[in-house]
């Protein structure tokens, strides 16, 4: 881009950005100083754009041989207290994995960006489909919660990238950003905000004065709630002597192996119990409702329409949307579907990952209609459709 | 919503995409409308088929553009090459009066091209002119800008100049201003026949 | 014996105590490693160079893959920053630490397993970019952690739990293969030179470069329990390796020097260690300061 300054921020103002280029100036702008990768389609875009712009703000952007090698240089950058991130797509996602795990264990806070593309398999690379919900969910092995955004334009990419970031050094747990092949391709629109702006919106890897605190989450003797310190940093005094990923305890030193399941317990519910602060979600035109449609990513803006043809025929229908896919907002969705005719979850998969989500919490009697679509967008019309089936 | 849509076909290499992006960045960047651009993308933009599609909402009070890519029947299409000429029925442009319109390399389709004959159409030999007269076939597509820019009526002239300093090198800009005058010129006089033959 | 003779009358003080035993801040005192390893004196050498060349912790991390040796966390100088990985991904690791932070010198502890097996391809791209860090190889040619089995490294006729006949692949030898990557330092040595490999590790700090130090070290319970000392061949009589003792002589006599093996012919050279410096080349260019003239090309640029 001819218009690119060589800072870390972009001039305020307005860009036509590609959905993968506006992912890269989020980060940029919250802080990003090391990026490994390797690449692969359709998220070439992202390390492409990093090569020439990580440099210009005194940072390192890698190709290393492999995927295992890049989310490994991801996680050894944010040890030593540098904001890092990565993008890939599924087949590189699935490779991950296990650093993924390892990352959850000794909380080391990353971003990492999915730009999903059709599999299983190599599938065909150029085209979108949500297929990698499920993984990032249960992305490596043992147990532990991940929080996953699904932006749907261009200009979201860049903000939730901020927002993700943010996230990864607030909770510690692995950050994703699904975004899909279309999103990560298309150009359009995005409104850059001024530095002031942005520099307010983040928050910095910093340490605390007081080195001796506890360097991982840990249960409060007093209150019985869930502390999440600020992440150490080697290199600086506030590190454990020895980082290991077993079950350990505030301190980074071994658990006896009964204690496991406290540890299990502190691992997933420092996520859980701040789901309300971690769950964003949209609501629109939900208040008289009876169809109500939830959705993610790209599908939610042929829904907005199908929505608004809809209730100008008169059928009273609303969107829930999830902006952040996982954790998946239980309660909320509990008390959005209570007393709902039908819901539809438009889902650019077929199997419907977040419709098994739903159905989990509705009522037996209330029909869940998924409306698949793989490798092609949702048209209205394919949701309108459903939408006056139902309500005939 | 009142979408607009724009689909350009052609082989690689023709500046297809640099043509949709400046159309993208004249209607989204200057004249602040909403609006998405896709590509070819992977191999196909490198040599053979590449393509481009811009959609751009004129009602301002959208929030955003439902669906991404363009929709058939198109406002506005560009064919540059034989192989996509096979692409182009009779259904596939907008038959209201005030749009619909298929532009056409004349140079470029040397086979027969009989569906171009059933719309309202634009034959010119844009590479050939390009060439002749500024000495560089890239200029054809600053010429397709041109004439983009009188048949879409989406942005003024102000604003395609402004998106051409932002495209092109500063050492041809000239040369560009004067291949986009040609365009203008060219679209403006088939404006007119347009008119007269209607009436 | 005259009188002016004196004998202390208690032990002298371990000068390293103070520094070694980590472990004490893990809540245990005791080694995990088995009678005859060789771990146990390269945890303790690795402290000793660090507490005699007063490292500062903060700017050389200890990245430790998986495998045995793992466990000597419990051993080396307390105040090193120590962190456990995962198998094979140490080098990937170090290699993001020191392009976040170029004033590090990451020291990294791998196996053979570890660096030849599952790590390859990270060990040839570390030796390629020439990352200024240490990478220790643990060769003890066995799979011990998991039970003995046959790792890359096995030497041929070798029984392991998963080669039960012989070992019958060719081995790799991670030397050659640091040499051919294009470390700039690199040098084998084993456990039953401990003063080499203090030397081998006190020149691989000053050296700018990856250092990659291959060193040999015993396995007596999965390995010298099962083996003979010939490892099978005809003709010979071998005896088992079951002490430490026995092993430690293995390796001595099975370890040529780079100098006579100059000398000696392919068939002699099979199945044996060629210890001494490969490779010593501080001219080679530093990945990490490569880096930095990129980063200075870009800033002054718009």
């Amino acid at each position: 881009m001819s218009n690119v300054n060589g800072k870390r921020f972009l001039k305020p103002g307005k860009y036509l950005m590609m959905g993968n280029v506006a992912m890269a100036e989020g980060a940029l702008s919250s802080g990003l100083k090391f990026f490994g990768g390797y690449p692969i389609t359709p998220s070439t875009e992202v390390i492409e754009h990093l090569a020439k712009r990580l440099p210009e703000v005194g940072g390192c952007c890698m190709q290393m041989e492999d995927e295992l090698a890049s989310i490994n240089a991801v996680m050894g950058a944010s040890l030593v207290g540098a904001k890092a991130m990565t993008a890939t797509s599924g087949p590189g996602l699935s490779l991950m994995t296990e650093t993924i795990s390892m990352a959850a264990n000794i909380e080391i806070p990353f971003v990492f960006c999915d730009v999903q593309r059709c599999g299983p398999g190599t599938g065909f690379v150029t085209v979108p489909h949500h297929n990698d919900v499920g993984l990032t969910r249960f992305a490596g092995n043992g147990e532990f919660e991940v929080i996953a955004f699904a932006p749907m334009s261009c200009q979201e990419l860049f903000d939730l990238t901020i927002t993700a970031f943010n996230y990864a050094e607030t909770y510690r747990s692995p950050i994703f950003i699904l975004s899909d092949a279309y999103l990560g391709h298309i150009h359009e629109v995005v409104n850059i905000p001024p530095k002031e702006e942005i520099l307010k919106r983040v928050i910095d890897r910093t340490i605390p004065e007081d080195t001796t605190g506890a360097k991982f989450t840990y249960e409060d003797i007093n209150t019985h709630k869930l502390m999440i310190p600020k992440p150490y940093i080697v290199g600086t005094e506030f590190c454990p002597p020895l980082i290991i990923h077993l079950p350990h305890n505030q301190d980074g030193i071994l658990m006896p192996e009964e204690n496991s399941l406290r540890f299990m317990k502190i691992m997933i519910d420092k996520i859980r119990d701040n789901i309300d602060k971690i769950s964003l979600t949209e609501e629109y035109k939900l208040d008289d409702a009876e169809i109500i449609i939830i959705s993610y990513g790209l599908p939610v803006r042929a829904s907005y329409r199908a929505v608004d043809i809809a209730r100008k025929k008169g059928i009273k229908v609303g969107i829930f949307r999830l902006i952040t896919v996982w954790p998946f907002p239980k309660e909320k969705v509990k008390k959005v579907v209570a007393g709902a005719k039908a819901i539809i979850v438009p889902e650019m998969n077929y199997t419907g990952v977040i419709a098994e989500q739903v159905e989990r919490v509705t009522d037996l009697n209330i029909p869940v209609i998924k409306v698949p679509k793989v490798a092609t967008l949702h048209h209205p019309d394919d949701i309108l459709r459903v939408i006056e089936e139902v309500a005939k | 919503m009142n979408r607009y849509e724009i689909r350009i076909v052609g082989y690689g290499g023709q500046g297809i995409i640099t043509l949709s992006k400046m159309i993208a960045y004249a209607s989204g960047i200057c004249e602040e409308l909403l609006v998405t651009q896709t590509e070819a993308y992977g191999a196909q933009a490198r040599g053979g088929r590449s393509w481009a599609e811009v959609v751009i909402d004129l009602d301002r009070e959208s929030k955003q553009i439902d669906y991404p890519k363009a929709l058939k029947p198109f406002d506005l299409l560009v064919i540059l090459s034989d192989a996509a000429t096979k692409e182009v029925k009779k259904e596939v442009i907008k038959k209201e009066e005030n749009t619909g319109l298929l532009i056409w390399d004349s140079s470029t389709i040397l086979g027969k091209f009989r569906a171009a004959s059933k719309m309202k159409n634009l034959g010119l030999p844009i590479q050939k002119m390009a060439l002749e007269k500024f000495g560089n076939i890239v200029y054809g597509n600053t010429i397709l800008f041109g004439i983009s820019t009188v048949v879409t009526k989406i942005f003024s002239e102000e604003s395609a100049i402004e998106t051409i300093k932002q495209f092109v090198p500063s050492s041809t800009l000239e040369k560009n201003m004067e291949a986009f005058k040609f365009g203008k010129q060219k679209a403006e006089e088939f404006l007119t026949q347009l008119k007269e033959g209607m009436s | 014996m005259s009188d002016d003779v004196r004998y202390p009358s208690e032990k002298p003080e371990h000068p390293y105590f103070d520094s070694s035993f980590s472990g004490m801040l893990l809540g245990t005192l005791v080694s995990r490693f088995c009678g005859g390893c060789g771990y146990g004196s390269i945890g303790q050498l690795y402290t000793r160079v660090f507490e005699d060349e007063k490292l500062d912790p903060k700017l050389y991390p200890l990245v430790i893959g998986i495998g045995c040796y793992s466990q000597i966390f419990f051993l080396v100088h307390k105040n090193a920053q120590k962190m456990l990985t995962l198998h094979g991904r140490a080098p990937a690791i170090a290699t993001g630490m020191k392009m976040a932070n170029p004033k590090m010198k990451p020291i990294i502890f791998s196996g053979d397993g570890d660096c030849l097996g599952i790590g390859g391809n990270h060990f040839i791209h570390l030796c390629r970019r020439n990352l200024d860090c240490i990478l220790f190889i643990f060769n003890n040619s066995i799979y011990g952690m998991t039970g003995g089995q046959a790792a890359p490294t096995t030497l041929y006729g070798a029984m392991s739990t998963t080669t039960p006949y012989k070992m019958f692949e060719p081995r790799s030898d991670g030397v050659e293969l640091a040499l051919a990557a294009g470390a700039s330092y690199v040098a084998r040595t084993t456990v039953a030179h401990p003063r080499t490999l203090m030397k081998y590790f006190k020149k691989a700090l000053k050296h700018k470069g990856t250092s990659v130090i291959e060193v040999i070290t015993p396995c007596v319970t999965y390995f010298g329990r099962k083996n003979l000392d010939n490892l099978g061949s005809k003709g010979e009589k071998g005896e088992i390796m079951d002490t430490g003792g026995k092993m430690f002589e293995w390796i001595k006599k099975n370890s040529i020097h780079i100098n006579q093996a100059k000398f000696m012919s392919k068939e002699e050279l099979f199945n044996k260690y060629i210890i001494g410096e490969f490779r010593y080349n501080p001219s080679k260019s530093e990945y990490s300061e490569e880096y930095k003239k990129i980063q200075n090309i870009a800033m002054k640029g718009d």
